[in-house]
């Protein structure tokens, strides 16, 4: 089945460029990403004394002939990357002035990273949150894992208020070792509490990436005439003239985003401003190649 | 203010249309499902106070700005004049008032009133679109329209002249006009210097007019241009009699200034027949003097005139008075006795020992004629006061100008004269006299002397009197305060009623030197009509003339007097003092008495007089001879920019800050 939110040439110019942990991972096979364990890969790490228990195929005969002492010497060990793609699904989401709705956007950069993360060998789970569901599917490997994904990215029918701080809390709780975290929301929340959670994040040793999604509209705020703005979230509304509040609207929207900039700061977090009418491609070029490591693979 | 184009103002209602239009958008609100709900609620929180009230002030902007376009096209006129409320006017009826006080100079420019009047009225009528003219001038008395406008300094009619007004009369007739003519939307302008004697506040006239303009279809708008500058240093002069005497003429003048407060010399030019024969400086300190002077005339010639003037000041139409002369008049005296002691005394008072032009008869009162008046100057009238019939001959021969004086009868009667009667004869107590304590030494034949000297009133010695019943006014008053001598003006001439007779069984009156001035100056005073032939009010038709082309002016003020400028436009002979032949007569033509009356009516006053009219004043006092009105719709075209400026920078500050805003939420991502 062919999904709106795949867009094939787009994979493939991006395919080029590989998805990099920033630190190491725990995955559960042999791969790309460098592992916080030791292991058996070409590339040596230390000396450590011996310790009764230890294989004695890895002890160092050649440093025991010059130290009488036995010694075991120790490799970097390489494994897969396993990401979680945590998608906000709340009413909010589907809010689109003149370009496409946020969901839409946020389809496209879930079902391109799910792709590329699968298509490089590396685990790919999603999540998809609001108020009252939280659809979970934990990373796998395999192709026929990529269309549940894409299956269930296309089903999503945002409704009712945020779940996502619940959400991220559920997944710090959940996913035990080390993963790669991408979250995808307007983040209309509250951003302390949405700071508790990218700090229980942060304390599993989880590589979080904020995408943050805007509707140039909802920061501009371009309006002449009186409207009525009706909450997308609780149907609650409001008439206001626009001319009227717009500074002050502004400022809001800005202080907000300043916050939030802060606190991803803060979790120290990596955090992307979206706003839907910018080409995804290039905001998901500018994420691999942030990723990169300068001066090629530690 | 006012507009020439009024009707649009009705556009004003669409200053609400900015309203109209926010209110509407209010209500014709858009609907939009909204995501960021929490900052709209925060900003709607936050947009009170400033934000509102610059909103406010911009849509004020807009209002204000719309407001002053559909004004400025309105065509708006300010100026005291105008006031509020007026419109574009298809007729306006000017009433002028053309009266010798009006050419008191005023303002710095060296205009009269009437020239000032005359030239803002073209001014403001030229503001205004020149609507038609209708002119009513004071002096003609006629309606003319002034096409085109800009005549209306030209004309005769607008004219400088000697007479007097009677703005009742005019505005009646402009009401008249009104009634008769389809005029549209009219106003009623009148230009006066508000003189009390032009606008008799006490006519019952007023009355009239005040009905016929409140019965008028439209009621016509009353605009009073009122030029009440006070005269400044002026002095005017006027001849108040004048007596041939042989190869003498004696003339009794008066000079009146505005400035009474110090004394000063003021010089008198006469001249006789085109000579200067005179120039004499006389010394007043009051405000007014009255003067005699003696002149002699050439033996052969028997008929002649003359002027006196005096130098120029503030306003030169009163400085000269006019004189013509001929033959001796003779004063005739009828005394109307049924007998008595003190007869030969009072004829002899009447006509003096050689004076040949005075003479006397006795009648008994039953040969009382109209005819036997025609030609007296005087009666005396020494009998009970006369039956109706013989009361409406002398009535009428006062009316026409004679002189009467009546002294009581022993006789009683019910009968009465002019309102007046005799009461009950009053013998002094014993030993004891009847005194006069008070009396007027500058008016009435008991009058002082030319020379200042005082009849000696008080020397009489009155033993027995007679009460005079009636509406009279009093000359000289009895110590108790009754009154001795009274007088009843009645037409051109007046009653005298003395509460004694020269008789010793009732006073020394024949005694002492009252009477005999007395009746003298009665006989003068009488005279007069007959020397009416000689002189002539200005503005007053002689029956000697039935067309005006029958008037030849010998001398007039711009013939004698250099001050006045050749060039202007002149009245008629007719409404210009001066000497005038006409057929054989040589007539001295002087402004009426009554413009030698400074007194003007006060705002109470003219309130009064047209009260339930609606009528506004602008007093111009002469600082300022610019147009009443001034054309503002240029300056309301400056505010409306003003207006739309502010709009645009409230708007405009508006945008700056988005722009701002959005540059800082650049940056941050």
């Amino acid at each position: 089945m062919d999904y709106s939110f795949i867009d094939h040439q787009v994979i493939a110019r991006l395919g080029a460029i590989p998805i990099e942990a920033r630190q190491p991972m725990l995955g559960n096979a042999a791969g790309r990403h460098r592992s916080p364990l030791r292991g058996s890969s070409v590339e040596f790490a230390e000396y450590r004394k011996y310790v009764q228990g230890d294989d004695t195929r890895r002890l160092d005969w050649k440093a025991f002939a010059r130290s009488d002492r036995y010694y075991i010497k120790e490799f970097e060990a390489d494994t897969n990357l396993r990401a979680y793609i945590v998608t906000d699904t709340s009413g909010s989401m589907e809010f689109s002035f003149e370009s496409e709705t946020k969901i839409e956007y946020a389809r496209k950069l879930a079902a391109t990273l799910a792709y590329l993360t699968i298509d490089q060998g590396d685990a790919t789970g999603i999540s998809l949150v609001n108020e009252k569901t939280h659809l979970e599917m934990p990373p796998r490997r395999k192709a026929s894992h990529l269309q549940n994904i894409f299956k269930n990215l296309h089903e999503i029918q945002p409704t009712g208020e945020t779940g996502l701080v619940q959400g991220l809390h559920d997944i710090a709780e959940k996913i035990g070792s080390r993963a790669m975290i991408v979250i995808i929301s307007d983040f209309f929340c509250d951003l302390e509490e949405l700071n508790d959670a990218l700090q229980h994040l942060r304390h599993k040793k989880h590589d979080v990436t904020l995408f943050h999604l805007m509707d140039p509209q909802e920061i501009a705020f371009d309006f002449e005439r009186p409207h009525r703005f009706i909450d997308m979230e609780d149907n609650t509304s409001v008439v206001a003239e626009p001319t009227i509040i717009a500074d002050e609207y502004r400022e809001a929207v800005t202080n907000f985003l300043s916050e939030i900039k802060t606190t991803a700061f803060d979790a120290n977090v990596s955090y992307r401003l979206v706003q839907t009418n910018e080409n995804y491609e290039n905001v998901l070029s500018e994420f691999l190649l942030d990723r990169v490591p300068k001066g090629g693979k530690k | 203010m006012s507009f020439l184009n009024q009707p649009i103002l009705w556009a004003l209602f669409a200053v609400a249309l900015p309203l109209i239009i926010h209110l509407l958008n209010r209500r014709r609100h858009r609907t939009v499902q909204w995501a960021a709900m929490s900052f709209l609620l925060k900003a709607t929180r936050e947009s009170r106070g400033k934000k509102k009230l610059k909103h406010l002030i911009i849509l004020t902007a807009r209002t204000l700005a719309l407001a002053a376009i559909i004004i400025a096209v309105a065509q708006p006129l300010i100026g005291g004049f105008l006031g509020w409320g007026g419109s574009k006017l298809d007729t306006v009826i000017l009433v002028l008032d053309r009266s010798l006080s009006m050419e008191t100079e005023t303002g710095t420019e060296g205009l009269s009133k009437r020239e000032q009047a005359i030239k803002q009225v073209m001014q403001t009528l030229n503001e205004m679109g020149n609507p038609s003219l209708i002119l009513v001038d004071s002096a003609s008395g006629t309606l003319s329209e002034v096409n085109p406008i800009q005549t209306l300094n030209q004309l005769s009619l607008t004219a400088a002249t000697d007479t007097k007004s009677n703005i009742p009369n005019l505005l009646e007739k402009a009401s008249n006009y009104i009634q008769k003519n389809q005029t549209g939307q009219t106003e009623i302008w009148i230009a006066s210097d508000l003189q009390s004697n032009d606008w008799q506040p006490e006519s019952s006239r007023w009355n009239t007019i005040r009905s016929g303009l409140e019965n008028l279809p439209q009621k016509p708008k009353l605009r009073i241009l009122a030029l009440t500058e006070s005269q400044q240093d002026n002095a005017s002069i006027k001849i108040k009699n004048i007596k041939r005497r042989d190869n003498k003429i004696i003339l009794d003048f008066e000079i009146t200034r505005t400035d009474d407060t110090q004394e000063s010399l003021i010089n008198v030019a006469f001249n006789l027949n085109g000579n200067n024969t005179l120039n004499k400086e006389y010394s007043i300190g009051g405000q007014s003097i009255t003067l005699q002077e003696e002149i002699t005339l050439p033996r052969d010639i028997i008929n002649g005139h003359g002027y006196l003037s005096l130098s120029p000041d503030g306003n030169n139409r009163d400085n000269t008075t006019f004189f013509a002369y001929g033959e001796a008049t003779p004063a005739h005296t009828i005394i109307v006795s049924e007998g008595g002691s003190s007869i030969p005394y009072l004829e002899k008072s009447a006509a003096l020992p050689g004076f040949q032009h005075q003479s006397a008869e006795i009648i008994l009162p039953h040969q009382l004629k109209s005819s036997i008046l025609a030609k007296a100057s005087l009666v005396i009238w020494k009998a009970k006061l006369p039956e109706p019939q013989n009361a409406e001959i002398l009535s009428n021969f006062i009316e026409q100008g004679g002189s009467a004086i009546l002294f009581p009868s022993d006789e009683e009667s019910d009968n009465q004269l002019l309102g007046i009667s005799w009461g009950e004869i009053q013998d002094s107590p014993r030993g004891q006299y009847f005194i006069i304590s008070d009396w007027n030494l500058n008016d009435g034949p008991q009058r002082n002397y030319s020379n200042g000297e005082s009849v000696p009133m008080d020397s009489l010695r009155t033993i027995k009197r007679r009460p005079i019943r009636g509406d009279i006014s009093p000359l000289a008053d009895w110590d108790d305060s009754s009154t001795m001598l009274g007088r009843v003006i009645h037409g051109k001439g007046s009653a005298i009623f003395l509460a004694t007779v020269p008789e010793l069984r009732w006073s020394d009156l024949e005694i002492g030197s009252i009477s005999v001035p007395i009746i003298q100056n009665l006989l003068n005073l009488g005279n007069k009509r007959f020397g009416s032939a000689f002189f002539s009010e200005t503005g007053r038709h002689t029956p000697l003339a039935k067309q005006e082309s029958e008037i030849t002016v010998i001398s007039d003020n711009s013939k004698i007097n250099a001050v006045f400028d050749q060039s202007n436009t002149k009245s008629t002979p007719l409404y210009l003092a001066g000497i005038k032949r006409i057929q054989e007569r040589v007539i001295a033509t002087n402004r009426p008495a009554e413009e030698d009356s400074w007194n003007q009516i006060d705002d109470s006053e003219l309130g009064e007089i047209l009260q339930g009219t609606n009528y506004s004043l602008f007093e111009n006092t002469g600082e300022d001879d610019s147009s009443l009105t001034q054309q503002i719709w240029q300056a309301f075209l400056i505010a409306a920019l003003v207006f739309l400026i502010i709009e645009a920078i409230l708007c405009l500050n508006k945008k700056s800050t988005k722009l701002t805003q959005r540059t800082a939420t650049d940056s941050n991502t």
